[in-house]
């Protein structure tokens, strides 16, 4: 079976580049596998994870991704992730403050405040990162 | 005429000065590359993006996305303006600001209601004077952006465009168009224009992410995805002028520094040269007062 050429990019850096055998998206309609010789895609990515498996055999690479989009041809899969980041050094008890602080601060905001989908966006984030921090 | 401890004391404070203007300029230097290296990390993403959004749009075909259409009247709109949290910069600043306050005048004469989005520190101080309170600022990120910051601006113009709190928002910066010069640039990043991400596209035409996007097949289909890729776009548009300004400000840094800095020289050479034709002055008069004295005691 041939290999992928995976990357992860974020707006701010190119997070990952490397071989693998079999990754897992976050797809929009559900999680997607994808192995060499997938057929050509772009889609969107849900909040999540993306599990990559080294071509080299180990263990499991994740990065937690938020939203961002994907593309896939039979050689490679681009992943244009929004954000993303690997769990492995956070605690989830500051996650969980986080998340309580723009909970509050969401409160105090009126419904059609243009800063509302910013801070909305922060929450879902830090949910989902405390979600693969817990799931672990 | 100034005396020669006069000179001196003169010769050693622009001495220093320039020590520290030379130092300033070294600092901005070694700046310079790191900035560049942060928009190289960048370049990735966005040209990969405005490729992927060029094959979506062509897919889809004419578009009647909302972030496309220009809306026949303008009532409202946003300015963000890019500058730098410091100073020294030569016109670095106030050239933005002036075109961003110019623009924000104009606007108003024709009763279009602008709000402000200002991120460096030298911002604000400046609409502050002319009684503007920006809507949004940030300060101590001018040298190191982010794309939190980024996210933040983005957010706040889009839902305000999508609400039809503003119909057009423009992004005022300095584009580093290499080490040493700056080109002053305003944009609209809403409505979106189709050319800008063609461009794009077609410039990043050569590198691996930019190049195999010509997939036809979409998820959920190309419409929602267009939908997501827009506001990202946006979202990209504004991080990459907040890296290119502070490029732009270090290399704007540098080379004011480096005129302070000849100007320094040039000025001790100066001070060094009257220096020494005041010293040589006060021996020649020493010599013509001895000279003259020994011929009056002769004379007698």
């Amino acid at each position: 079976m041939p290999n992928l050429q995976v990357e992860i990019v974020t707006p701010e850096r190119k997070l990952f580049s490397d071989e693998a055998s079999f990754v897992v998206l976050p797809a929009a309609n559900g999680e997607m596998g994808v192995y060499a010789r997938h057929e050509p895609v772009v889609t969107l990515l849900n909040y999540g994870s993306v599990r990559v498996t080294p071509a080299e055999g180990g263990d499991v690479i994740r990065y937690t991704v938020a939203g961002g989009y994907a593309q896939v041809d039979g050689e490679h899969v681009i992943i244009l992730a929004d954000r993303a980041a690997t769990t492995e050094d956070m605690k989830a008890d500051t996650i969980g403050v986080k998340v309580d602080e723009i909970k509050e601060q969401l409160e105090g905001l009126a419904e059609d405040d243009s800063n509302r989908e910013f801070l909305e966006n922060e929450l879902k984030w830090y949910e989902t990162l405390l979600h693969e921090l817990t799931a672990k | 005429m100034a005396g020669l401890r006069d000179i001196k004391r003169r010769i050693n404070s622009v001495q220093s000065t320039e020590q520290i203007t030379h130092t300033m300029e070294m600092v901005a230097t070694a700046k310079i590359r790191h900035a560049t290296e942060r928009i190289a990390e960048a370049t990735p993403y966005s040209e990969a993006m405005a490729k992927t959004l060029a094959n979506v749009v062509e897919h889809i075909g004419n578009s009647d996305h909302p972030f496309f259409r220009v809306r026949p009247e303008k009532k409202t709109a946003i300015g963000i303006a890019i500058v730098s949290d410091r100073g020294l910069a030569g016109g670095f600043n106030s050239n933005v600001l002036r075109l961003a306050d110019k623009w924000r005048v104009a606007n108003e004469r024709e009763g279009i209601a602008t709000e402000i989005i200002v991120c460096g520190k030298k911002g604000i101080g400046f609409f502050h004077y002319r009684h503007v309170t920006p809507v949004m600022t940030f300060v101590d990120l001018s040298a190191d952006p982010t794309a939190a910051e980024a996210r933040e601006v983005a957010s706040y113009a889009r839902s305000a465009f999508e609400q039809e709190k503003a119909d057009e928002v423009v992004i005022f910066y300095n584009h580093a168009r290499n080490s040493a010069d700056q080109d002053l640039r305003q944009e609209t990043i809403l409505p979106v224009s189709p050319e800008s991400f063609k461009k794009e596209a077609e410039e990043g035409a050569e590198t691996a992410e930019g190049k195999f996007a010509s997939s036809s097949e979409f998820e959920p289909d190309a419409a929602t995805v267009l939908d997501h890729l827009l506001p990202a776009y946006v979202q990209t548009m504004v991080y990459h002028a907040l890296l290119d300004s502070a490029a732009a400000e270090q290399g704007a840094r540098r080379k004011a520094m480096k005129s302070a800095t000849d100007n320094a020289s040039d000025m001790i050479f100066t001070l060094n040269r009257m220096y020494n034709r005041v010293r040589q002055g006060a021996i020649t008069t020493e010599i013509t007062e001895i000279v003259g004295g020994a011929a009056a005691l002769e004379e007698e």
